[in-house]
């Protein structure tokens, strides 16, 4: 079947390019047939990819290794789940996932645009259609996943062993899925400047979109976090890593428009900048993907460096081009028709937000290229580190999270101080009290935490007496009880009751960043086992050594007996996973399973206080001179005698007491960053669930409203 | 097989493509949908105030002076919406 991918893949690259072309002249020439053949190529362009996807999928499903990126990237021994996902693990797959993902998204976004809003459909066919064909003349002429390899070797090298964790299968579609979702605002936003439409209409067009990508970098995020703190066996969450950032500015920026788009749809202001930052964020969503699969960047998560980098730059700069010189030509269009009635309204307060996230997305932006500005300038690469990120984001993080509280409790337009003290004095006197309760506990140390404490106890106070309050005045016009009431007023109110979900979600989530951070507690230790150690007040003893062999990897690790004044909390068995080189004969029988790559199986117990996080790493230098002499002695062995020699390398490991160097950290509230993460996300659920006005909407135009035609711009 | 796959996609592809060049639809005079929403938006904004009063975020003066404001919007954005834009 690999011609026919390669077939389907060009057909995909032709329909692009003449679905662009269709739906720009059915545009310009008001021509109703030729936007209807552009939408199709779209439609059919989705179809198209999706018999690719098909085609590589199925290689890999059934390890055929004619494909090239199936042999790079699978293997026979790989599990039947990981065979499937390592579609992404490769430049070539993710590349295909991403045009996947867009034409997809497209297809919805432009089947719902050609009735709701029929004069920027064509042109957000075009602009989303040249996004997918530049992605697709990619795969075809740099990085083709229909690469054929003759003649076929009997297996592949297998899935790169980090990615073999079951939160790498949803992290690549997840992350994709938020940037090719965070494209579609950006087509609506320059359709909106080339037919001069700069109302609200694109702003509703694509707020569900832009909350879908949202939701989905969200995921994304949440779920490269959470691999690396089990996976990575740095002992860490979130470490400024380049590929990290590509994915929080689209986040950060993302999350200013959601706020701005609601305030434009109600107030008809920040039509400039509303546009701006749907085209930012698109834009940096497009340099995220660069980010990651150019390798201009050193990342512990870039799994594959690639030449694409100088075309990506010159798409990135005509997009930015193209942005900049619709900004400019339609600038006497942007201006506001009404103006911020009050400072203490909320829409001053989500100006503000919008100010501090997209100064956060900046900061990010800048620290993250900084190794290559500097590089320019002095010819010497400077990095800037966690310390350096956290220097201005904890504060700015903070005012957000402040911010987040005070929206809520404002009115829309108007305000008075009066009303906005009476509203504010409960959720102050709840902040008050915690940070009480964390000077209490010894959180004196740490003002940057008890800072955010207060911010997030607030926030959480804030939302707490919203739901309260909406429930009471609901029940009231009702005749029900509140707690009675409260589904109610959700179904009514989804977007306002959702949003404050999502509030509540980031400030129990950045609690457990504070506090995990700043009062967490680390020791390195060399033990032999039946030695101890000490980690805040626990005593961490190596009981002894464990040693299995899979027929993927050899497994080392250790068991570990955790207790706090005697009383037994945990047991943990961290473990290192070796994978051997693929070529037995360069590198030794045994000695290859040593020179492959090696993962950390982190052994982690979690609750609502702390987590217990523990790695290993055996000491293999007394190994080294019976892995040299088995090799040496027998370096004709075949595939047959390999599991005996592990097997006696195993029982040896076992039963030898050899030291291993521990990593032993207790983390207090890491487990809120998750739990955050969920309750922002069932926020984002419940604001992206059509409200029952949504529906009624949707089913009257299921009954079969003619397209409108878009007129010439 | 492979290629007789392949001509029959190229075949439903340019087919289904080109259906609506071959029978150009007469395009109807339905009134722009935008105009319609932007006056849905409008009668959003009316219920959003009485949540903010109902919730006590605005004092009952600034609900009627904010009320009244908003009804006159909707009231034009509806007028708009009936008269197609």
């Amino acid at each position: 079947m690999l011609d026919f991918g390669r077939a389907c893949l060009l057909l995909a690259l032709a329909l692009a390019g003449a679905g662009a072309v269709a739906s720009a002249y059915g545009a310009v020439r008001a021509r109703a047939h030729w936007q209807a053949a552009g939408a199709r190529a779209l439609f059919a362009l989705f179809a198209t990819v999706t018999l690719v996807v098909i085609v590589v999928e199925a290689a890999f499903a059934r390890s055929d290794f004619s494909f090239r990126v199936v042999a790079g990237h699978s293997s026979t021994a790989t599990p039947a789940l990981y065979k499937l996902t390592a579609l992404w693990s490769s430049q070539e797959g993710s590349l295909l996932l991403w045009v996947w993902l867009l034409s997809g998204w497209s297809s919805l976004a432009v089947a719902s645009a050609r009735r709701r809003t029929p004069v920027l459909a064509p042109w957000a066919a075009a602009a989303l259609l040249a996004v997918a064909g530049f992605f697709l003349a990619l795969m075809v002429f740099l990085a083709n996943p229909l690469e054929p390899l003759a003649p076929a070797p009997a297996d592949g090298s297998g899935l790169q062993p980090l990615l073999r964790h079951p939160a790498m299968a949803i992290h690549p579609p997840m992350l994709y899925s938020g940037y090719t979702l965070a494209v579609v605002p950006l087509a609506f936003a320059l359709a909106a400047l080339v037919t001069k439409r700069v109302d609200a209409a694109w702003v509703r067009q694509t707020r569900r979109f832009a909350l879908g990508g949202w939701i989905c970098l969200t995921i994304g995020i949440l779920l490269g976090a959470r691999w690396s703190w089990t996976e990575l066996g740095w002992g860490g969450y979130w470490a400024w890593d380049p590929v990290e950032n590509a994915a929080l500015m689209p986040w950060l920026t993302g999350t200013a428009a959601l706020h701005s788009l609601t305030v434009q749809e109600k107030r008809g202001t920040l039509k400039g900048w509303n546009l701006s930052l749907a085209m930012g964020t698109g834009v940096l969503a497009l340099l995220g993907t660069f980010l990651v699969r150019s390798g201009v960047l050193q990342s512990i998560h870039a799994f594959g460096a690639s030449t694409l980098g100088v075309p990506f730059l010159a798409f990135i700069a005509l997009v930015l081009a193209a942005c900049a010189g619709l900004m400019l030509a339609r600038q006497q269009l942007l201006r506001s028709e009404a103006r911020l009635e009050s400072l203490l309204s909320r829409e001053a307060v989500f100006l503000l937000n919008n100010v501090v996230l997209v100064g956060m997305a900046v900061l990010v932006l800048w620290g993250t290229f900084f190794p290559l500005i500097s590089e320019a300038l002095s010819g010497h690469r400077a990095t800037l580190g966690p310390p350096w990120f956290a220097r201005y984001t904890v504060p700015l993080a903070t005012v957000l999270v402040l911010l987040s509280g005070l929206g809520p409790v404002l009115a829309w337009r108007r305000g008075s101080l009066r009303v906005g003290a009476r509203s504010t004095a409960r959720p102050a006197l709840a902040a008050a009290a915690v940070v009480a309760l964390a000077l209490a506990l010894g959180a004196g140390g740490a003002p940057h935490a008890l800072a955010l404490f207060f911010a997030a106890a607030f926030a959480l106070g804030a939302v707490a007496q919203e739901y309260w309050r909406g429930a009471r005045a609901r029940g009231a016009a009702t005749g029900r009880r509140w707690p009675a009431a409260l589904p109610g007023l959700v179904a009514r109110n989804r977007r306002r009751y959702g949003g404050y979900l999502v509030h509540a979600g980031v400030a129990v989530a950045l609690v457990g960043v504070a506090a995990s951070s700043a009062f967490q507690h680390v020791r390195d230790a060399r033990l032999h086992p039946g030695q101890a150690t000490s980690v805040d007040g626990y005593d961490v003893r190596y009981v002894r050594s464990t040693a299995t062999v899979g027929r993927e990897k050899l497994v080392l690790g250790a068991v570990v007996d955790v207790r706090r004044d005697g009383r037994h909390v945990a047991t943990l068995r961290p473990s290192r996973g070796y994978y051997p080189v693929a070529d037995p004969a360069g590198a030794g029988t045994l000695a290859r399973w040593f020179k492959g790559e090696s993962t950390s199986e982190v052994a982690l117990r979690s609750n609502a206080r702390w987590d217990l996080w523990a790695a290993v790493e055996p000491d293999l230098q007394p190994f080294q001179s019976m892995i040299d002499g088995i090799d040496q002695r027998f370096p004709l062995a075949d595939a047959s005698m390999e599991p005996l020699f592990l097997r006696a390398l195993a029982e040896r490991y076992r039963l030898q007491p050899l030291p291993a160097s521990f990593r032993i950290i207790v983390a207090p509230l890491t487990s809120w960053v998750w739990t955050g993460g969920l309750i922002a996300l069932l926020g984002g659920a419940v604001a992206l669930w059509p409200s029952g006005a949504l529906a009624a909407v949707a089913l009257r135009r299921r009954s079969r409203v003619p397209v409108p035609v878009a007129k010439a711009a | 097989v492979e290629l007789a796959l392949f001509l029959l996609v190229l075949l439903l592809v340019g087919a289904w493509i080109s259906a609506p060049l071959r029978r150009p639809p007469t395009p109807p005079a339905a009134p722009d949908p935008g105009v319609r929403e932007e006056a849905e938006a409008r009668l959003v904004a009316v219920r959003d105030a009485e949540l903010d009063a109902a919730t006590g975020k605005l004092t009952a003066a600034e609900h009627r002076a904010l009320d009244a404001q908003l009804r006159a919007e909707a009231i034009d954005a509806l007028r708009r919406a009936e008269h197609g834009g």
